[in-house]
């Protein structure tokens, strides 16, 4: 896949590492401000994306880093699984219990477990959407 | 239920509500039993369903018992400044995996759908 011309490369080096940056400012204050795990992976993937468009890859690699994005999914979405059945096991009798202390609300680090929620969410939605992304561009460069 | 189950074959579709043996009609006992179990389940059903609309409010009367305690002590129980990240990552951090659990199967689906390998 080939790459778009100099202004947009240019445009792309300087935007891209601030654009994965407010991705993930959205997603570790996702318990203080608007936004969350969906809207900071959302925009993390679209700085991936930003990145394959302007720049173009060559087959093989976005293939590997096709499986590697999948195989980042899955795993996020696994421990989430254990982290709702360790709060599970720890006492409560419902699933997804809150077992970390709370702390005091409004500061970085509180509320619990919903942090690690979100960034594990976060990283599930950024890696499913640039999965998507990169499927779709494997199967034009395929096609031809 | 179980029993009915238990004792009903495939040859029982074709089988009629009765029997005539030697010239006399008689009631086929299968479909008695049929007949009495769903009546049983419908009426049990019905029951139930009676019993709960008791409890529910008046028509037009508005009460908002789990929400009024979302709001007044979701900062507290949850130790979360946003309501809605306290909500949807603790009280309701089901319905979040299963939105997680969709987008999941829309890559799967993606995946299996986009593959040369496999289609000739």
């Amino acid at each position: 896949m080939t790459g778009m011309t100099n202004i947009v490369k240019t445009v792309t080096r300087i935007i891209g590492g601030v654009v994965f940056l407010f991705g993930l400012y959205i997603v570790t204050h996702g318990h203080l401000s608007p936004g969350g795990g969906f809207a900071g992976g959302t925009i993390i993937a679209g700085a991936f994306i930003l990145l394959v468009l302007a720049y173009g890859d060559n087959i093989m690699h976005l293939r590997r880093i096709k499986e590697e994005s999948s195989a980042l999914e899955n795993i996020a979405i696994f421990c989430i699984l254990i982290m709702a059945t360790v709060g599970f096991m720890l006492g409560a009798k419902v699933f997804f219990n809150n077992f970390l202390p709370t702390g005091v609300a409004g500061q970085l680090i509180s509320a619990g477990f919903i942090p690690l929620f979100n960034i594990l969410i976060g990283i599930e939605v950024a890696a499913a959407l640039f999965t998507i992304f990169l499927a779709f561009v494997i199967f034009k460069e395929e096609e031809k | 239920m179980i029993a009915v189950i238990r004792i009903s074959t495939r040859e029982d579709l074709t089988e009629g509500a009765t029997i005539k043996v030697e010239g006399v009609r008689y009631v086929n006992l299968r479909s008695a039993v049929y007949f009495v179990t769903g009546l049983l389940f419908v009426l049990g059903f019905m029951y139930y369903f009676i019993k709960s609309t008791l409890n529910l409010d008046p028509f037009g009367v508005h009460s908002a018992r789990m929400a009024q305690v979302y709001i007044e002590q979701g900062a507290e129980l949850t130790g979360s400044a946003n309501l809605v990240a306290g909500v949807l990552f603790d009280f309701r951090a089901y319905d979040t995996l299963g939105e997680a659990t969709i987008l999941i199967t829309a890559v799967v689906g993606i995946l299996t759908v986009l593959r040369l390998k496999g289609r000739k």
